[in-house]
């Protein structure tokens, strides 16, 4: 039998357009606008999920996505909010976490166990015997998560939008369309978001069985429209609070990142579902759903009704069930001083003309479900003493009903207002947590600020914006609406202090995320778990995807209760962004991964190379030619240098000129070395630290004239030592001027025994050894183009570094190749690099050292001037120079026939079962016909021709010997 | 109006100086600078932008020669650092041009906040960029600078995204 009912003008379904889907193998047709819940529930199927515990049935409970009892899959996509996310054609859906279908899911014999099964039993349980646990793992890890994670989930960039206003309201109800049209007529550039598919909030659900609120809604919402400065922004919602009012709003299209010069938060509330047995049976479900169901979707909750409330509220929903047709068998009312209906209210009044039979001060103890458990067909009714709580069960009887509206009170969203850190306090006369402080530059309104009165919470909007205007210094004459013109709530409170019923069987829920019910409070504070943030972690109350939207107030009273201490003692959780489970492709997003590439990264990939990430850096690894290994590469570029010539695209390095009178000073400051007196022409090696004396990076400075020296740095580094230059010149306010020129030119290194004949044909500068020795710098032409020739050795003794215009360098590049190829000369890559300078047993910074090492302990005491004034660093090494060293890097090889598992870096070199340090590089040298590394070991093992143990990946151990560098002894001139 | 352009004109020339005297040594070159830093003024048929107090960057545009006649100077002069530029430089315009720039930027480059002669240097797609706004032609053009060596990425990334606020065009 179809629940739909006639067309009504509020209701977001378009009935001209019909739209057929599956549900669980079974057809059904559904109207455009339709969500899959209202759809199913218009076709009378109740059972349209399972609990995630004891796999108990569930079918609609707020219709908001506040809760999760309906959660699908579409065989592609899992956990589909099924309460909000439209149906579309074709659809074919099904329950999550079932065996077996949602009717007769095979695990719902879990429910029958549940005694067995109390909140905290995995923790005690499964631990021992220790051999058995594995199985239970396997049984566990099946057990848990609701839908199933698809790992062929297509790859669909959400997109991540930044936006700006100057005000961000939160929530599109009665007080959030007031302050949003009240603060853009004022001028305020405003965006309005609210969660639901149309703003409107309450407005578009609650009537009350009148149609004022229809009437605002429409008034309201062609005012905003009315107003270009409104961003109206619906389906999507506020994850989080972030500093300076950063608030992300999630859609479905992606996540845009609103920075706004203030914020209202007018979220509401959430709708608190009273606590009974069996109150999760489907056909249960909050009064606001209900009244979802009958004026967004045109649907009829149940034929035939019980109003289980607490509050006022719960004779709105009466009153609007029967105007959707529901017969209301009565209304049970937990306050015995409700004698004769509610307090005060007109609803209660019109709900006395229905004749309605109203059961004040009686509670429902218990829903009574169909033979097959799958719905609500009655309720069991007796006496509650509200003072002390407990049902009076005695003269309890019973009425029949197909469901069960409940309205107990509220629970101000205000996660938000939590995670900007306002200072709430409890309101009594609201039952509810309000805002006592908030930060500068936000503001709640509504519900959530404890105002509950339609006309009032429009004021309260009102006022909100008002307050914005004063905050933003754009005070206007017009709108001055102060607090005091804001009535607090008056009569009685919109949520009871206590909406709970005790039940000797239990299987009364508060938490239906977790199906955690009163008793399980109760054990978890007899086992000593009575402290709000314990009991939470305990019992794993708000630890669902509802995130404790319906049960966190619910386990505070809870908790209260049983600590005999006020609510505002126990006081509440932590909020964190974000507060609402947001999809994994959302926070992904578009990643930004920026590289840098060199003006020779074309001719790299057209000639085999295979690329590595260096810092932002694509650096050409390895030429791979045809049948060639890596390991093939990497030795055949290896031999090249040795043997012939190389070449390395080295265009990544740091690279910055220092100018000014105070250049040298600077860099005696910044560095380790001395650079006073080093001569114009020539190169000196760098070091820096950071003030505890740690290896951070190294290079060299050329001298180019007395005020201007030319580094070039660490490629990983590069950036953030430019950084820290600029840092230090800002306190040391020296005659200098920095410029980072890493970009603006590249870098070639051409090493190997032909290296000088092949540069010899390009240049007229005089390479011969005795003018242009090792360690001097020449500024000359290379091909023509201006560049810098460094003689460095860092891959051998046989090298020249040519510093030229990046957008130069290919041509210098295409040169060097075509003059060297007589020679044999070959590109090289980064890895064959990282071989060639172990082989010249260089330390590199970043490899062979970590976050703690300091230059004693690599070996890099000589370049380092403790009789200087001052250096970063210098006071620590000061400090560290009086203690013995720890650890000591030592070059090491390996038995020149060694076979066995190849140690790799990171292995540990152990002695007995002591570690005394690792592996920091490690590599098999052809030149040198062994395997050669550098690795730290105690200064008892330093000494040359020490052998140590190194503990490889499977768990052999392996001998190598302390040796001497170079590894490699100076190469001759071909 | 197009709904967006995305325009490499990497091409054009540039010239980077700073230091105490670049302003003075500017000014000898007959450059006009912006009075103020993070500002920019067109002079002679080039932008001329203060990055600082002791900044600048400046762009020949079509047919202009200020970067060239700077780069013929040579001479080091105490105070001036020349600051060779090897920049990436985009013109991005068009209907749909502020939405691109909300998915590359967290700045607020709408017109009320970036005011015509603002020259901001902030993150764009995750990397360092200079960005100012400039009217072309009574076309509103973005104009944005990022190194050299960013300029395959950043290009990558400014077609990728435009490319799907086209299709999103197209759709609607």
């Amino acid at each position: 039998m179809s629940l739909r009912n006639p067309y009504k003008p509020s209701e977001w379904i378009n009935r001209n357009k019909q739209i057929n889907f599956m549900f669980e193998g079974e057809a059904f047709t559904a109207f455009e606008g339709d969500t899959i819940s209202s759809a199913l529930w218009a076709a009378n199927q109740k059972v349209l999920g399972r609990s995630f515990k004891y796999h108990r049935p569930r079918g609609v409970l707020s219709l908001a996505n506040h809760d999760v009892n309906i959660l699908m899959t579409d065989g592609v996509d899992t956990n589909i909010r099924a309460d909000v996310v439209e149906v579309k054609e074709g659809m074919k859906l099904y329950a999550v976490n079932t065996k077996g279908g949602v009717k007769k899911d095979k695990n719902r014999i879990i429910d029958f166990i549940s005694p067995f099964l109390p909140v905290g039993f995995y923790y005690k349980a499964f631990h021992k015997p220790r051999w058995l646990f594995p199985f239970w793992e396997n049984v566990i890890r099946k057990a848990a998560g609701l839908g199933v994670v698809n790992f062929n989930y297509p790859r669909i960039l959400k997109r991540k939008l930044h936006t700006h206003c100057d005000l961000l309201v939160v929530g599109a109800g009665p007080a959030g369309l007031t302050a949003a049209y009240t603060a853009a007529t004022a001028g305020l550039q405003v965006i309005l978001v609210d969660e639901n598919r149309c703003a409107g909030g309450s407005l578009s659900y609650d009537r009350g069985g009148d149609s004022i609120t229809a009437e605002h809604l429409t008034t309201l919402l062609q005012k905003v429209n009315s107003l270009p400065n409104i961003n109206l922004i619906t389906g999507a919602y506020a994850a989080g609070y972030y500093p300076d009012h950063l608030i992300p709003i999630v859609g479905a299209a992606g996540i845009t990142k609103v920075r706004a010069k203030a914020v209202i938060v007018a979220t509401g509330a959430f709708e608190q579902p009273p606590v009974f047995r069996y109150n999760d049976l489907p056909g249960v479900m909050l009064g606001s759903a209900a009244q979802r169901l009958i004026y967004r979707y045109g649907v009829k909750p149940c034929n035939n009704g019980i109003v289980f409330t607490a509050n006022n509220y719960g004779y709105r929903v009466a009153l609007d069930l029967l105007d959707a047709g529901t017969s209301v068998s009565a209304i049970v009312d937990l306050r015995s001083g409700a004698q004769g209906g509610a307090y005060g209210d007109l609803c209660a009044v019109e709900i006395a003309k229905r004749n309605v039979k109203i059961y004040a001060g009686y509670c429902i103890y218990e829903a009574l479900a169909t033979s097959d458990r799958s719905r609500v067909s009655g309720a069991i009714i007796c006496a509650y003493d509200d003072k002390n709580n407990v049902a009076l069960a005695d003269n309890k009887f019973t009425l029949d009903c197909d469901g069960i509206a409940m309205s107990a009170g509220w629970a101000p969203a205000a996660a938000l207002l939590y995670q900007a850190g306002t200072q709430m306090q409890f309101d009594y006369s609201v039952q509810q947590f309000v805002p006592n402080r908030l930060p500068a530059g936000v503001f709640a309104a509504g519900k959530v600020n404890g105002v509950y009165e339609l006309d009032q919470r429009m004021k309260d909007g009102e006022r909100a914006a008002n307050d914005v205007l004063n905050y933003l210094g754009k005070a206007s004459v017009k709108i001055n609406v102060q607090k005091s013109n804001v009535e607090k709530h008056g009569g009685t409170s919109p949520s009871h202090a206590y909406p709970m019923v005790p039940h000797p069987k239990g299987k009364n829920f508060v938490d239906f995320d977790e199906d955690i019910q009163i008793k399980d409070f109760e054990n978890a504070a007899k086992e000593g778990f009575d402290n709000i943030e314990l009991m939470k972690r305990f019992t794993t109350v708000g630890m669902g995807p509802s995130q404790g939207k319906h049960s966190n107030m619910s386990a505070i009273r809870i908790l209260a209760k049983i600590r005999g201490l006020p609510v505002e003692k126990i006081g509440t959780t932590t909020s964190r962004p974000f507060f609402h489970p947001t999809p994994m492709g959302h926070l992904g997003g578009r990643g930004f991964h920026p590289h840098r590439l060199t003006s020779l990264h074309d001719w790299h990939a057209a000639n085999g190379a295979v690329f590595t990430d260096i810092g932002a850096w694509k650096r050409a690894a390895y030429y791979l030619q045809s049948g060639q290994t890596k390991e093939e590469a990497i030795q055949t570029e290896a031999w090249a240098v040795r043997n012939a010539a190389g070449i390395i695209d080295g265009s990544s390095l740091g690279k910055i000129e220092v100018h000014g009178s105070e250049a040298a000073e600077f860099l005696e400051r910044f560095f380790t070395g001395k650079y006073a007196q080093q001569k114009v022409g020539t190169w000196r090696y760098t070091l820096l630290l950071d003030e505890a004396g740690v290896v951070i990076d190294d290079g060299v400075a050329s001298r180019m004239s007395d005020d201007l020296f030319y580094l070039s740095i660490g490629t990983t580094n590069a950036a953030a030592v430019y950084r820290e230059m600029q840092r230090c010149q800002q306190m040391w306010q020296l005659d200098i001027g920095l410029v980072n020129v890493t970009g603006a030119l590249g870098a070639i290194n051409l090493a190997g025994p032909a290296a000088q004949k092949i540069l010899a044909g390009l240049t007229d500068c005089d390479l011969s050894p005795a003018p242009f020795p090792l360690g001097h710098v020449r500024e000359t032409l290379v091909a023509n183009i201006p560049s810098k020739i460094i003689r460095a050795s860092f891959v051998s003794d046989m090298a020249y570094e040519l510093h030229s215009p990046m957008d130069q360098v290919p041509h210098v590049w295409a040169a060097l190749l075509k003059a060297g190829k007589q020679h044999g000369i070959r590109a090289f890559g980064s890895d064959t690099q990282r071989l060639l300078r172990l082989e010249m047993g260089h330390a590199m910074p970043g490899v062979d050292t970590d976050g703690l090492t300091n230059p004693f302990e690599m070996g890099a005491d000589w370049a380092v001037k403790m009789d200087k004034p001052y250096f970063i660093g210098q006071r620590s090494l000061a400090i560290i120079n009086k203690r013995p060293v720890n650890k000591q890097l030592v070059a090491f090889t390996l038995d020149a026939n060694f076979k066995g598992e190849m140690p790799l870096e990171c292995n540990l070199v152990i002695d007995g079962d002591n570690i005394n340090g690792r592996v920091t590089s490690i590599g098999f040298s052809q030149t040198i016909g062994q395997t050669i590394g550098l690795a730290y070991v105690k200064p008892y093992q330093k000494a040359v021709g020490t052998t140590f143990q190194i503990r490889t990946d499977n768990g052999s151990l392996v001998s190598a010997t302390v040796v001497d560098t170079p590894f490699f002894k100076k190469q001759k001139e071909a | 109006m197009q709904a967006l352009s995305i325009t490499d004109v990497s091409e054009l020339m540039r010239y980077g100086v700073k230091g105490p005297q670049a302003a003075n040594w500017l000014a000898k070159h007959e450059v006009v600078i912006p009075a103020k830093p993070n500002a920019w003024v067109l002079n002679k048929n080039a932008i001329v932008m203060r990055l600082g107090i002791s900044e600048f960057l400046i762009e020949d545009q079509k047919g202009g020669e200020t970067c060239s006649k700077l780069a013929a100077d040579t001479l080091r002069v105490a105070g001036v650092y020349k600051a060779p530029r090897v920049d990436a430089s985009y013109m991005l315009a068009g209907s749909e041009v502020h939405n691109l720039l909300s998915e590359i930027c967290t700045l607020d480059l709408s017109e009320s906040a970036l005011q015509e002669n603002d020259v901001i240097m902030t993150q764009v797609a995750g990397i360092s960029a200079t960005v100012l706004r400039q009217n072309i032609n009574n076309e509103m053009v973005y104009r944005l600078w990022c190194d050299g060596t960013y300029g395959v990425y950043m290009k990558h990334i400014l077609l990728e995204i435009g490319a799907e606020i086209d299709a999103m065009e197209t759709k609607s």
